[in-house]
């Protein structure tokens, strides 16, 4: 018959082992949210309309004022969440950095 | 349904029915492009490197890495949405501009055969209604003629009726105005058959809602032989005269300004022609063709008067359509030569014929403010028209005939800059205002308005300095044909 070994997780869970190849990986992840973040500032700035055409009146356009308002709420949500990604990828790789140091 | 506002310096396209405003036009173009980018960056915030988040186990502080994923996962979800949401404004943006051309179609049509039976039943009732208003306009005149014969009387009724001028001339330029002459020009063959008794069926089976065999030019040829029988607008020959010559020293025009610009004012010359050697192609040939000088009835030396005018409008052979054939033989242009031809009012008209004969290899035509709306213009033609919506001179041409025409339009009337003078009667039609027009046409980002001037540009790319020579035309009155 098998031999049970009966173990807890913290049995299992391994000591914080601070390592300049997981703070490489952290860097770059920050290095990538950064881009994405100039990119999206790029486009929107380049490609999103400000606000619906002139010369344009009626419901067909305030329907289109309602689409547009919500596509830059969407966008503005975007670009909330990958900066609020960039701050805490910031955070991990200084506590990274501070353990590596130590 | 949408309806357009007068702007200042705002354009709108129209090709066939296909109508938008230059920012329409814009917005759909920027978020096309939106979408595109959108979509890629999906793909690019997908390949930002979390392999850290794997691990997490092993870091001093896993916490913030853990919700930084997060964050990623909730930016791709917003950015799933905000794709969504420009693929549905794009939708949106396109099917106002198609349900907008689909109404004005359908207004055009509903305007023209109300136009139609109208004329008709003003050319079958016309003679009656004639005869009913006889009678109280005789007494009108009778009394206006025994007013004017009082002391001073003659001078009191000359300023009465400069004073009404003044306070009503700008009914001239009223785009209302302007619509309702068109539509009386497209219902005058109509007037023209039910003043003759053709049956109704007839008249809109041949004419311009049918078959298109009788129409403006029919009724203007009609016109014209009752003033020919009356001595007024008759033809003759005409000849021309090289008044200027430069010789390897003319750049090639680039844009439309840069083509309005050299369209010449009838003194000293008519018309101008630049040929320019273009590397490895045969020359390109620039033709510019100006406006009406003399606006009297009766014809005279001038060829670009009213005979020309109502000549060209019937589609027959005018003396200044002749002048710039004979201008461009003596100028060296032969059938298969390739052209581009840019002509003001008169010269638009002219211009138009000119591409519709086929004799000529036309690849681009510039319009500007031309009475030759119902001139048939190849397909094969790059054909631009700059049109205020208040000159009246652009409706007396009636409707713009060609499904693939770029009709650049434009509203208002020029600002009162004294320029133009205060008794100038069109002032819509005044040519420094059109140059104003040409160069916001220049500088839109309109996707047709673009398309068309490459169509202008690209074969006169790499061209050297050209030639160019200014032809005078005179028509030969004694010669007048009978």
């Amino acid at each position: 018959m098998p031999r049970l070994i009966a173990c807890t997780i913290p049995d299992v869970m391994p000591l914080t082992v601070p390592n300049p190849d997981t703070l490489a990986l952290l860097e770059s992840q920050l290095a990538g949210l950064r881009r994405a973040i100039a990119e999206l500032d790029r486009c929107t700035l380049a490609h999103l309309p400000t606000e619906p055409a002139t010369g344009w009146r009626g419901p067909a356009r305030d329907a289109y004022a309602i689409v547009l308002e919500r596509l830059r709420g969407h966008l503005i949500e975007v670009r909330a969440n990958l900066v609020r990604a960039q701050t805490l990828s910031a955070a991990a790789v200084a506590a990274e950095a501070n353990a590596v140091a130590r | 349904m949408t309806a357009a506002e007068s702007h200042p310096n705002e354009l709108t396209v129209q090709v066939g029915y296909r109508v938008s405003t230059e920012q329409q036009a814009v917005q759909t173009a920027l978020l096309r492009v939106l979408v595109g980018e959108l979509t890629g960056f999906v793909a690019r915030v997908g390949m930002v490197d979390r392999a850290g988040t794997l691990l997490t186990p092993f870091q001093a502080n896993p916490l913030p890495i853990l919700r930084a994923d997060a964050a990623i996962d909730e930016a791709q979800t917003s950015l799933l949405r905000a794709v969504n949401e420009a693929r549905f404004a794009e939708s949106t943006l396109t099917a106002a501009t198609l349900a907008y051309a689909e109404a004005e179609r359908r207004a055009h049509e509903m305007t023209r055969g109300l136009g139609g039976l109208l004329g008709y039943g003003l050319g079958l009732l016309g003679p009656i209604a004639v005869q009913w208003l006889l009678t109280p306009l005789l007494a009108a005149i009778t009394g206006i003629g025994i007013g004017a014969l009082r002391p001073g009387g003659a001078e009191l009724l000359q300023a009465g009726a400069a004073a009404w001028w003044a306070e009503h001339r700008d009914i001239l330029s009223e785009p209302l105005t302007v619509e309702l002459v068109r539509a009386a020009i497209m219902g005058s063959d109509d007037a023209l058959g039910g003043a003759l008794h053709v049956p109704p069926a007839l008249v809109l089976f041949l004419g311009d809602q049918g078959l298109g065999v009788t129409g403006v030019s029919t009724t203007t040829a009609l016109l014209l032989a009752l003033a020919n029988g009356a001595g007024a607008l008759r033809e003759a020959p005409v000849t021309v005269t090289r008044t200027g010559t430069a010789t390897g020293t003319v750049t090639a025009p680039t844009g439309l300004r840069d083509r309005l610009a050299r369209v010449p004012h009838g003194v000293p010359h008519q018309v101008r022609v630049e040929r320019y050697p273009v590397p490895g192609q045969d020359d390109r040939v620039e033709v510019f063709i100006g406006g009406t000088v003399d606006g009297s009835l009766f014809t005279g030396e001038q060829p670009w008067d009213m005979t020309s005018n109502v000549h060209g409008a019937a589609e027959l052979q005018p003396a200044s359509l002749r002048a710039v054939r004979e201008a461009l033989a003596e100028a060296g242009v032969s059938p298969g030569d390739r052209i581009a031809i840019t002509g003001y009012s008169q010269g638009a008209l002219v211009g138009a014929l000119v591409a519709a004969s086929g004799d000529y290899d036309v690849d681009f035509l510039l319009e500007v403010a031309g009475p030759s709306g119902q001139v048939a213009v190849p397909d094969s033609v790059t054909h631009v028209r700059l049109d205020h919506t208040a000159d009246l001179v652009t409706a007396l041409g009636g409707d713009v005939q060609g499904a693939h025409t770029v009709q650049v339009r434009r509203d208002g009337v020029p600002a009162d800059t004294g320029q133009t003078g205060p008794g100038q009667a069109l002032p819509a039609h005044d040519y420094t205002f059109y140059l104003q027009t040409a160069e916001l046409a220049d500088q839109s980002r309109h996707p047709e308005i673009r398309n068309a001037i490459e169509g202008a540009n690209i074969p006169l790319r790499g061209a050297a300095r050209g030639d160019a020579s200014d032809w005078l035309a005179e028509r030969q009155v004694s010669d007048a044909r009978e």
